[in-house]
């Protein structure tokens, strides 16, 4: 009966809640707003899971935890509420909403909290992860999930993605990779190669070994491609080559084509198989749209000064590019229809290069530099796609270059020497949570972050 | 015991007298070309070019031959040729497909035939080899190793050429240099070039890319000005990949923007 009246008051309150928040939200439930700055963090508790299996196999159960605690760092939108302020001691069922006792995770401050059990059995592993609102007393997401103890982590970034979809309106990235080029010693001296690695810093694993400078990859929208530059053999100049993830980790590469002049910079359209790229026919840089065998499809620019390092607009109807036009290096934007002017975006600085159009369309990231300022160091900007709420992300921090987005939108990874060598790094959109991929830094310049669906790559 | 520091403060005093009387000693272009040769067994040229691999060694022993004579000049001359013999025994391998060796020398072979193959433009083998230094004064001083690829046939040098920050103009002095490489170039009508354009580090890598190839197109269009037949005149730019000095200075940046003339 008490149960009953409760549940109506909670009905009730839930209708009054949704009624009066119809103008803000839409819906009572806890929202995260990941298209403005706050400074304001997500209070959550991570309850250690319960045994149910009572086979003593803490290790499979830490992973979980740990794998769970990264993704919630990794997003800069949590903070983590202290395992030894729990009031809650575990009990058997004490994942299950009411065996839980609200007030006590109001009393810490909890919006969120995540509990739930697993079983181990051999090399396979059962477990559920519940997330409550503490103040809604209801939960939110309950995802169950059986699979090998290895790919425990696999799941666990699969949890978090599905909660961020149900906290921020947006899939979260986990699982994904990241595509770059690192220096490596090789034949014939120092050299960039094609690396792939784990969006965790792990699984670094090494694609090409062309003894020649290997730049500027890009993912195709399948994450089965990876376009890049390269050098063919007998002293000729780059041309754009293709990468392709076959099955059993094996890959295949080859040219697109080898023009007879520099091509430089292919970039994939996010929407079909179209590549972006600067050739310099005629002795002048200006950029085209080609296909996958290299047939030119369109010319986009026309003008006698450098235009370089095109990026698609994610409906693939527009590409920014970097053009030495006014004097020095400034962001322009074009329609890819070749239809229409180049609009000039970025007004300040020198050397304005590496432009990146954000998956959600909202912004607009590239590198720059002021010779006269800063002290001739790179920072990473950000600005609207029509060229206003130009943003600073970086600060005193050595050179921070080649911006690229994830596939959501909300975080950017950037190659930087604030520690010494070139490593990469994420960021918030915001230039919040900035960290190295990982703890002991994964060396590498001109990342390439690939799509949800990345099908190739690390191990 | 006095005795023998005496000796020993003399010993040191000749050594520096003729360290300083003679040329530096060529240890750079010895141990590149050591690091060639190493190169070339790794992909087992010793046994599938064993013509150019021999004469290369010789010419690394001659070499070192040389330096204990403190003929360093000579030394020098016969260390870079050993460089290239290396390097050239090493293609002689990947042209010659009957030769297999296993192992990784084998994979790495295939993988570089490969690469070749992938290449449109199949040139004709090369019948003639790099001239070896056999006369002594076509080498008149030690060359330099960034110009070891700009000997000509007779032992002259493609001098490089600089340029401002940020751009491909021809500076007077260069051109001045253009004038003599193009003169050069009159006497070997045979020989055939790549212009190689490189940037200091400054800039964006896909900006400098576009840089290096509007400098090296730049010099390309004066030698054609200057009546070099364009089809013995490639061009290639390598952006800021291959810099002549790493650091990060002024003086280094001024080495780096620059054009090579590399003899095919």
């Amino acid at each position: 009966m008490r149960r009953k009246i409760a549940a109506t008051a909670v009905m009730m309150f839930l209708l009054f809640a949704a009624i009066i928040s119809i103008p803000r939200t839409a819906s009572a439930q806890i929202h995260i707003r990941v298209d403005k700055f706050s400074s304001e963090k997500f209070n959550i508790a991570v309850f250690p899971l319960f045994d149910v299996g009572r086979t003593k196999s803490p290790s499979v159960a830490k992973r979980i935890e740990n794998r769970l605690n990264w993704c919630l760092d990794f997003t800069g939108l949590f903070r983590r509420i202290n395992k030894e302020g729990f009031l809650e001691k575990p009990k058997p069922k004490g994942w299950k909403r009411e065996n839980i006792n609200f007030s006590d995770w109001m009393l810490l401050d909890a919006l969120g909290l995540i509990k739930g059990w697993f079983k181990q059995s051999g090399k396979n592993v059962e477990f559920e992860l519940i997330l409550y609102d503490v103040f809604l007393q209801r939960a939110l997401l309950s995802q169950r999930y059986s699979g090998k103890v290895e790919d425990v982590e696999k799941l666990v970034d699969e949890f978090a993605n599905e909660m961020l979809k149900v906290l921020t309106g947006a899939r979260g990235i986990f699982g994904t990779k990241i595509a770059f080029v690192r220096k490596v010693k090789g034949r014939r001296g120092w050299n960039k190669e094609l690396f792939v690695v784990n969006l965790d810093g792990t699984g670094v694993r090494q694609l090409t070994r062309t003894g020649t400078p290997t730049l500027s990859p890009s993912w195709d929208k399948t994450g089965k491609r990876i376009v890049f530059t390269n050098f063919p053999p007998g002293h000729r100049n780059a041309a754009p080559y293709l990468l392709t993830f076959l099955t059993g980790g094996k890959v295949s590469i080859r040219p697109v084509k080898l023009f007879n002049y520099l091509a430089n910079a292919p970039r994939f359209s996010p929407v079909d198989d179209r590549i972006a790229i600067t050739l310099s026919r005629d002795g002048n840089e200006e950029i085209y749209i080609i296909n996958t065998e290299g047939r030119l499809r369109r010319r986009i620019t026309r003008n006698i000064a450098v235009d370089v390092s095109p990026s698609w607009s994610p409906d693939g109807n527009w590409l920014a590019f970097s053009s030495r036009r006014s004097g020095f290096n400034h962001i322009y934007k074009i329609r890819s229809s070749g239809v229409g002017r180049a609009i000039r975006l970025t007004y300040v600085g020198t050397d304005n290069g590496s432009p990146t159009w954000s998956p959600r369309g909202d912004l607009i990231a590239f590198s720059g530099q002021d010779r006269r300022k800063h002290g001739g160091k790179w920072n990473i900007f950000t600005m609207k796609p029509d060229g206003s709420e130009l943003t600073r992300l970086t600060w005193a921090s050595g050179d921070n270059e080649q911006p690229w987005f994830s596939p959501d939108g909300q975080y950017i990874v950037f190659s930087s020497n604030r520690r010494g060598r070139y490593e990469l790094y994420i960021m918030r959109n915001d230039g919040t949570n900035q960290r190295p991929l990982s703890a002991r830094g994964v060396p590498g310049q001109m990342p390439c972050w690939g799509p949800r669906t990345t099908t190739g790559g690390a191990e | 015991m006095r005795y023998s520091y005496n000796k020993v403060i003399i010993a040191v005093a000749v050594c520096a007298l003729a360290a300083a009387a003679c040329a530096s000693r060529p240890t750079k272009a010895i141990k590149a070309a050591e690091q060639a040769i190493l190169d070339a067994r790794k992909v087992k040229a010793h046994e599938c070019a064993p013509k150019p691999y021999e004469k290369a060694e010789n010419l690394l022993l001659t070499a070192r031959e040389d330096e204990k004579k403190r003929d360093y000049d000579s030394a020098a001359a016969h260390a870079v040729a050993a460089r290239k013999m290396a390097d050239l025994s090493i293609e002689a391998a990947v042209k010659n497909k009957d030769c297999r060796p296993g192992g990784s020398a084998g994979r790495v072979l295939d993988r570089m035939r490969q690469r070749v193959a992938e290449s449109e433009e199949q040139k004709p083998a090369e019948t003639e080899q790099t001239p070896t230094p056999q006369d002594k004064t076509a080498v008149l001083e030690s060359i330099p190793e960034e110009y070891a690829r700009s000997v000509l046939p007779g032992g002259e040098i493609l001098k490089m050429i600089h340029f401002d920050f940020d751009s491909d103009k021809l500076t007077l002095g260069a051109i001045e240099i253009l004038k003599k490489n193009a003169a050069l170039l009159r006497k070997y009508p045979e020989v055939k070039i790549t212009i190689e354009g490189h940037c200091d580090s400054r800039g964006s890598t896909e900006y400098n890319l576009a840089l290096g190839y509007r400098r090296a197109e730049r010099a390309k269009d004066f030698l054609i000005h200057l009546g070099i037949d364009p089809s013995r005149l490639n061009t290639v730019s390598y952006g800021e990949e291959r810099p002549l000095d790493p650091r990060e200075n002024e003086e280094a940046w001024a080495k780096n923007r620059r054009d090579e003339f590399v003899v095919e």
